[in-house]
């Protein structure tokens, strides 16, 4: 398959005293959904924050849409749309307050739209009698009224921090269905990245995953291919011995076991009398991350 | 023009402002009432209250705009909510450099109008208006201060600094006060501070020094700050 790239790294490093990231080489398809996945410390907002400029990284290359490379260009940020997983905007800003400083800073901030998206997000609008301020929200709230700001402006990009995290699962399915219009309207020129943990809830919002593990990638690539290259195993507890060798992660009880295993070893784990599976987005990260682990 | 105002708006959007302005309009009201208590003198209770508490406001206004200035160099700071916004815009560093020159103009036009009201009471009052002098000199070096310890990345060190700075000089005019024996002469110990017109002329010029030092400070390494703090 023949991508262009939103987003390319080379070698790219953010060092702090206590962990650092990467180097990390990474290629994240144009016009597609590309999920984050990684246990708490895997480094995934420390890129996401490099990604949008809210960190600068202490090494490496970052390429844009191809040819963008200075992420402190303005015209480069005007068409990346950023949200941050908590504390974004300041606590004591209401709506309106929001749509007042929006508008100053971004060209393509449409405030009606703003309005318009706050009031689908059932959250407090600038048109509110009294829009409350953040601190007087809770997290979801805040989350929604970050994200309608976010969706209010013209962008190419969208990079957001664990959006669904605080949200209803309600919200998280509302959430995915306005993903996906974002991508059908950028007819093929529009890119999501978002960092989850809601793996089941979001894995209709993402195409692409990236699997990350103490600032390193430990897997990349578009989630159906991702499906047809590993397989989930399921057999019954005196198997396990056998199969174990196959399997890259797994676990067992008394009477089954279940792991994850490369697809060129399904003719192997044939003979031995198990189910295999497709695994969905989910055990396909629980399989990846168990073995990142495991192999540290 | 608008460029400052806009960038000052995006800092601190609408209700903030309008919070401060309630809060001028709130000094401005008790300065109006003590004024007209002092001219109608009813018993002495009304008349301490009406010359103690436009001094009190005296020195808060001159503190008055450290309020939005002191919040805008804590933006600076990753642990302060909003911080990942504003460090998302474009023009970002920008947009602080003009917002401190922006948050400078308001706090001294500002601390100025309320000190000219407060002036205006105790004109009325009849009591003298030396700390309305303290109050403007105290406005520019508090200002001017503010600025050069704004970059100052822990919070607690920066508070630490602005307060020492400010006794030192509250200690300075209290010890001039003191040297002069004043009390011994019914006046007030910021009296002999203020009775030579070139003592008050130089005290003046240093305050406002301080704070063009100051400010010139701050938007000389405001861009750069603001790139370091990413």
């Amino acid at each position: 398959m023949e991508n262009n790239y939103c987003v390319r790294t080379r070698g790219l490093t953010k060092k702090y005293s206590k962990f650092t990231l990467g180097a990390l080489d990474m290629d994240i398809p144009e016009g597609f959904s590309t999920a984050l996945i990684g246990a708490n410390g895997a480094g995934k907002t420390t890129l996401i924050d490099i990604l949008c400029g809210v960190t600068n990284r202490t090494d490496g290359e970052v390429t844009y849409f191809g040819d963008s490379r200075d992420i402190s260009d303005p015209d480069l940020r005007e068409r990346i749309g950023y949200c941050a997983s908590s504390a974004f905007f300041p606590l004591g800003f209401t709506a309106k307050d929001i749509a007042v400083s929006m508008e100053i800073a971004y060209k393509s901030f449409d405030r009606a739209k703003f309005a318009d998206l706050c009031e689908k997000f059932e959250v407090d609008s600038e048109n509110t009698k009294k829009p409350r301020p953040m601190h007087k929200q809770s997290d979801g709230n805040r989350m929604r009224t970050c994200l309608a700001s976010v969706f209010a402006r013209s962008t190419e990009l969208l990079v957001l921090d664990e959006p669904g995290s605080s949200l209803d699962p309600l919200m998280r399915d509302r959430l995915c269905d306005r993903m996906r219009e974002y991508l059908d309207d950028g007819d093929g020129r529009k890119s999501i990245i978002f960092s989850t943990h809601n793996i089941a809830d979001m894995e209709n919002a993402a195409d692409y995953a990236v699997f990350m593990d103490k600032g390193h990638v430990i897997e990349q690539g578009f989630i159906e291919e991702l499906k047809e290259k590993y397989i989930v195993v399921s057999g019954d507890a005196e198997n396990w011995e056998q199969a174990k060798s196959l399997l890259m992660s797994g676990s067992h009880n008394r009477t089954t076991f279940d792991g994850l295993a490369l697809s060129e070893n399904s003719e192997a784990l044939a003979t031995l009398n198990v189910e295999t599976a497709a695994p969905t987005l989910q055990q396909l990260s629980v399989g990846l991350l168990k073995y990142a682990e495991e192999h540290r | 023009m608008k460029k400052y105002i806009q960038s000052f708006r995006l800092f601190f959007g609408n209700c903030q402002i309008r919070s401060i302005v309630l809060f001028a309009a709130v000094i401005s009201g008790l300065t109006v009432l003590c004024g007209i208590i002092g001219c109608f003198p009813m018993n002495e209770f009304l008349t301490g209250l009406a010359e103690g508490v436009p001094t009190m406001l005296s020195s808060l206004s001159a503190v008055f705009g450290l309020i939005f200035m002191n919040a805008l160099y804590q933006y600076l700071s990753p642990v302060t909510p909003g911080h990942k916004y504003y460090a998302s815009l474009p023009d970002g560093a920008a947009h602080f450099r003009r917002a401190i020159a922006a948050g400078n103009l308001f706090g001294i036009v500002s601390g100025l109008v309320l000190l000219a009201l407060i002036n205006a009471a105790y004109k009325l009052i009849g009591i003298d208006n030396n700390f309305v002098f303290f109050g403007v000199m105290l406005l520019f070096i508090a200002a001017g201060v503010c600025n050069f310890t704004g970059f100052i990345r822990n919070n607690s060190a920066r508070i630490i600094v602005m307060m020492g700075v400010f006794c030192g000089f509250g200690f300075l005019a209290g010890f001039f006060g003191f040297l002069a024996d004043a009390e011994d002469a019914g006046t007030t110990r910021l009296d002999p501070l203020f009775s030579s017109a070139g003592i008050t002329v130089t005290a003046g010029l240093v305050s406002v020094a301080v704070f063009a030092a100051g400010l010139i400070y701050a938007l000389m390494v405001a861009e750069k700050k603001w790139g370091e703090s990413l």
